[in-house]
């Protein structure tokens, strides 16, 4: 007689430790170090070429990687590997270095370990702001004194704190790197069955060669991928082989999720508004706006103008959300506003990615090329091309639509997995799929809009 | 009157205070909690006249407050871009506004993509465009001729001295004070 399915035992996930060549690999002393040191030697040539190379950001060869290629295949690099981005960062692995030979590691400061996401939070949008205010993308020096400051924050923790201090409470990708991550099709989870057992526990202690985990998770409570960097010392460390690799559904997390929070929520819809403001600014509308915004304020100049454009893009969404949360609850939706507004925060996650990924590959298909030639201008080459582009416009702008689609679909099955679980009937979870779908609306509207190019 | 003081409480210090932190949660309390609890209440009316009143405001057309004609190249760019206009346009448009050479030393961006027709030359750069100076907009300005600068060895140095300054931080205590304190039985 056949089992009713929901019977049906879950399937079991992937385990990639259990490929023999891969479980070696990740124990070897080679992960992540192999990627880490190929990622610090670019980086170096990257910070060296935007503070000392061409003011051109044409033709600097640390513009158009970090701007051109690193920016816009991140998102993509979370949505496959999780964090692992983290674990090969040249900042981390600066602190692993300052660490070792330097550090005193003293405990976390209560306060880091309290307001740190809002921290990270605030300096994401401080960036955000400032490049929009001073230009930093497109000038060299100025994206080489910003990596600049991060080195300093990076060595200043790392010789004060224990373990990666800075990226779990202060590197202003940490949110944006937590929120996609949950998204992701990586996950690092532990065996319960084997943990309880486990009188050692150093995972997250540590053993004599390997450091314990550096974002100080314990792999046995460990609930979330927001912040796990796939770095493997788990693995390494755990005598019991209890730690799992395992890969999972895109965007399953979110809607499991035991424990939300406000600030994940909060920044979740303020990088759908910066997602707006990096579109809109780049917009043929985009004077008008400045035009329209400058009427009401009475001056003409940009700083005052931009700053109230770029609140209202960073309201706008916030508020879009609370205010469905409360027609939500009006319609019958269980639970609180604020309750309601956390939990479905999450699920502009997998729009807040495609929205992301969509404004990037515009530049990375149209000035694509640039990542060549201004490699190849390290070693003496100069070259004129007639042109930066990968692909023509209209083709861009229909892969655009489609990744902005499948974010719609990530995004609206979230949200009918979240109500699914509470039993919210469908009148209540209404206003949610209107909202999310205007949000993609208005992002594919943007997109069928010329851009300007960022190099 | 006690009552409407409680509420008004109820709204204002949503969260009760954390013993550290005050700051931090002074700028929490300020922003997030009372917009929350302001949806909460019933004051639904005010938000909606709010948004229309927004709504009403951006809705003026101020199109005439552009730059004279040259919004008619913005159009025309959008125009060209929506008909999907084929490179030869687009270089043809680039070559009518880009003709004193500023465009980066023919590294045209395949112009279909490149905001045709646009003149970058007299202020309509958009992104970072100065509405205030033009000649503080130089980061911003794409595709105007670049004038190399060499690098500032001050900021340099600065950044330099600060990480040296933490690294010799870092000696001193891992080297000296730690090993002084092991010496003393003081681990």
């Amino acid at each position: 007689m056949a089992m009713p399915e929901k019977n049906l035992p879950e399937k079991e996930p992937f385990d990639l430790l259990s490929i023999p060549v891969v479980k070696k690999f990740v124990k070897s002393k080679w992960y992540p170090g192999i990627f880490q040191w190929i990622v610090i030697f670019v980086f170096s040539i990257i910070v060296y070429e935007l503070v000392i190379g061409t003011v051109d950001p044409s033709k600097n060869f640390g513009t158009t990687m970090t701007w051109v290629l690193w920016w816009p295949i991140i998102p993509v690099l979370f949505l496959v590997t999780g964090r692992f981005w983290c674990a090969i960062c040249p900042f981390g692995k600066l602190s692993d270095i300052v660490r070792k030979f330097v550090g005193s590691k003293r405990p976390m400061p209560k306060f880091l370990r309290k307001y740190g996401i809002w921290l990270i939070d605030l300096f994401f949008i401080a960036i955000t702001y400032s490049d929009h205010v001073w230009g930093i993308v497109e000038s060299p020096r100025g994206s080489g004194y910003l990596l600049l400051l991060l080195v300093t924050m990076v060595v200043a923790t790392s010789v004060f704190y224990e373990r990666r201090t800075f990226c779990k409470t202060l590197c202003f990708l940490g949110g944006l790197a937590g929120n996609y991550s949950r998204s992701g099709a990586l996950k690092v989870q532990a065996t319960p069955d084997i943990c309880k057992t486990c009188k050692v526990q150093s995972c997250y202690k540590g053993s004599e060669g390997v450091e314990g985990c550096p974002m100080f998770q314990f792999p046995r409570t460990m609930e979330s991928s927001a912040e796990c960097n796939i770095c493997g010392n788990c693995v390494k460390n755990c005598p019991n082989n209890s730690v799992k690799i395992t890969t999972r559904v895109p965007t399953k997390e979110l809607w499991g999720l035991k424990n939300p929070k406000l600030e994940h929520a909060s920044l979740a819809a303020v990088i759908m508004g910066i997602v707006f403001v990096q579109n809109i600014t780049m917009l043929e509308p985009w004077q008008n706006i400045l035009s329209a915004i400058g009427s009401v304020t009475g001056t003409s100049s940009y700083v005052v103008n931009f700053t109230i454009a770029f609140i209202i893009a960073m309201a706008l969404p916030i508020l879009l959300l609370l205010g469905t949360a409360k027609l939500a609850s009006l319609l019958g939706m269980e639970g609180s506003i604020k309750k309601n507004f956390t939990r479905f925060g999450y699920a502009i996650i997998p729009l807040d990615l495609a929205g992301h990924l969509a404004h990037n590959l515009f530049h990375i298909f149209t000035e694509g090329k640039a990542v060549w030639f201004n490699s190849i201008r390290l070693f003496g080459v100069d070259s004129n091309p007639a042109s930066l582009s990968l692909a023509p416009t209209p083709t861009v702008q229909m892969i655009q639509y489609i990744v902005i689609l499948i974010g719609l679909v990530g995004t609206s099955y979230v949200v009918y997995r979240m109500g699914k679980n509470k039993n919210t009937a469908f009148k209540a979870m209404l206003p949610y799929y209107v909202l999310m779908t205007v949000l993609a609306i208005t992002n594919i509207y943007l997109f069928s809009l010329p851009m300007m190019h960022r190099v | 009157m006690n009552k409407c003081r409680n509420r008004l409480k109820a709204i204002l210090f949503p969260i009760k205070m954390h013993e550290n932190c005050k700051f931090a949660h002074y700028i929490i309390r300020i922003t997030l909690n009372p917009l929350i609890n302001f949806m909460e209440v019933e004051n639904l009316k005010k938000v909606f006249l709010c948004l229309f009143t927004l709504a009403f405001i951006f809705s003026i057309n101020v199109r005439a407050l552009a730059d004279g004609d040259h919004s008619k190249n913005i159009k025309q760019a959008t125009e060209n871009f929506k008909n999907g206009s084929s490179n030869d346009q687009a270089e043809d448009n680039a070559g009518m506004y880009h003709d004193n050479g500023s465009d980066m030393e023919g590294m045209d961006h395949d112009s279909g993509s490149d905001m045709e027709g646009m003149d970058h030359d007299n202020g309509s750069d958009m992104e970072g465009m100065d509405m205030e100076d033009d000649s503080s907009g130089a980061a911003h300005d794409h595709h105007a001729a670049v004038v190399e600068t060499p690098p500032n060895y001050k900021v340099l140095g600065t950044y330099g001295a600060v990480n040296l300054v933490f690294i010799l931080i870092g000696v001193w205590n891992k080297w000296f004070r730690r090993k002084g304190d092991l010496n003393n039985g003081n681990a």
